[in-house]
């Protein structure tokens, strides 16, 4: 059983996956730091002063990550580091919706309030795909051994 | 004792010692490739957080307090009042609902088309008091869009429209024609021709459509834009449409549920 599913080719998968997924969020945010604070806004979460210097750290954190998983250093870290931020992302989106808000998640740049139309499907979509994220992350966590990493562990 | 187990003892113990230096040798390699890697990674982070800072993209516009303004517009919120309710006698009791929108804003067309008319209804009968805040993040979010359609800059464009729409005493009708027109896809702007014709079709004719033409076409009320929206994010509004019932954020569903809107506003009458 723990040869099937530690199974480091899974796990290189699952390590360049979540590097892809990262990079390109972070990406698209680094660019436009007006977007990603106003995503960030839109989730009424943070007090407003905090958005525009979140706007710059996520996105930041993101490809920092990213580039972690991508030449595979820290991985043990970087998985268990994914999985809290994706972890993070579920609950606000869960808390959006439960406070009634219609919003774009902004998760690859975008962001704001949207039309409530199709919100229901929309905001479990997006749960479940960042819960299968940090369920990655936390495979790594797990299994941090992947071939074709820097590090040797 | 033998002289051949004294050896392969020897032997045994050269070989555990080797193992050991190239385990020793193994780890300090480890170490010096998460050393140069961790710092690589660290590096292009700082470069990233210094990319934009130093690029000047996050400067936001700056208040012009010599600003011209359309009528009625005053420097405390920069807003466009709307309806009789504002100048009725018992105005303070009458709710105050506040709406920032922008023109290319989506969810704001949304609004419009969902809750526009019972809002109408109660501006109309003095009801509400609706002051329109308008604000233009849209320009920086969708600046490839709108260039690429040759509409850049399209939500200043139809604001500085709409202010001098003000001035001709149309404001609602221009305001309501200029979504009732959004661009699908989001981004494709609003172009001069197109806004023009909202002017006229708003009822701007004659004397008043020349002065709203010289107005346009001078954009007189840029710097007005600017200072809403730096009002905007100064207020740190989240998103458009936002809705300030007596300062109180409305939230979505209230916004675009036209019973409830109207019911909110209800409740929000001073007796």
């Amino acid at each position: 059983m723990e040869k099937i599913i530690g199974n480091p080719v899974n796990g290189l998968i699952i390590r360049l996956v979540l590097a892809g997924v990262l990079l390109y969020a972070g990406a698209v945010k680094i660019f436009e730091p007006h977007a990603a604070r106003d995503a960030i806004l839109a989730y009424r979460i943070f007090p407003p002063s905090f958005a525009p210097v979140l706007g710059y750290a996520l996105p930041t954190l993101e490809i920092g990550l990213g580039m972690l998983l991508l030449l595979g250093l820290f991985v043990r870290f970087a998985g268990l580091a994914t999985a809290l931020l994706m972890f993070g992302f579920v609950i606000g989106i869960a808390s959006v919706w439960l406070r009634g808000y219609s919003i774009d998640c902004g998760c690859f740049g975008g962001g704001g309030d949207i039309s409530p139309q199709g919100r229901a499907s929309r905001y479990t979509l997006e749960i479940v795909r960042d819960g299968i994220f940090a369920l990655m992350g936390l495979w790594l966590y797990k299994w941090p051994n992947t071939p074709l990493a820097l590090e040797r562990i | 004792m033998s002289q051949e187990n004294k050896s392969a003892k020897a032997a045994k113990e050269a070989a555990a010692q080797a193992r050991a230096e190239a385990a020793k040798l193994e780890q300090g390699r480890q170490r010096k490739i998460r050393l140069i890697g961790g710092a690589v990674v660290v590096l292009v982070m700082a470069g990233l957080i210094a990319i934009p800072l130093v690029s000047g993209k996050n400067k936001g516009p700056v208040t012009n307090g010599n600003a011209a303004l359309p009528a009625g517009v005053t420097s405390k919120t920069y807003g466009v009042k709307v309806g009789p309710a504002w100048t009725a006698a018992n105005a303070d009791a009458i709710p105050m609902l506040q709406i920032w929108e922008d023109f290319q804003c989506p969810a704001c067309g949304q609004f419009e088309k969902s809750s526009g008319s019972a809002l109408k209804a109660l501006i109309d009968a003095g009801k509400v008091r609706v002051e329109y805040r308008p604000t233009i993040f849209l320009d920086s979010n969708l600046s490839a869009q709108n260039t690429a359609a040759g509409n850049p800059n399209s939500s200043m464009l139809a604001t500085i429209a709409f202010g001098c729409a003000v001035d001709a005493g149309k404001a609602e009708e221009f305001h309501a024609g200029v979504f009732a027109a959004q661009p699908t896809p989001e981004g494709a702007g609003y172009s001069s021709d197109a806004l023009t014709a909202i002017a006229q079709s708003s009822g701007i004719t004659g004397d008043a459509f020349k002065t709203w033409n010289d107005c346009f076409s001078s954009n007189k009320y840029e710097s007005w834009v600017n200072n809403s929206f730096d009002l905007f994010s100064k207020e740190g509004v989240s998103s458009t449409p936002t809705g300030l019932l007596n300062g109180t954020e409305l939230k979505g569903d209230v916004m675009f549920d036209p019973t409830k809107l109207t019911a909110a506003i209800q409740a929000a009458t001073k007796s």
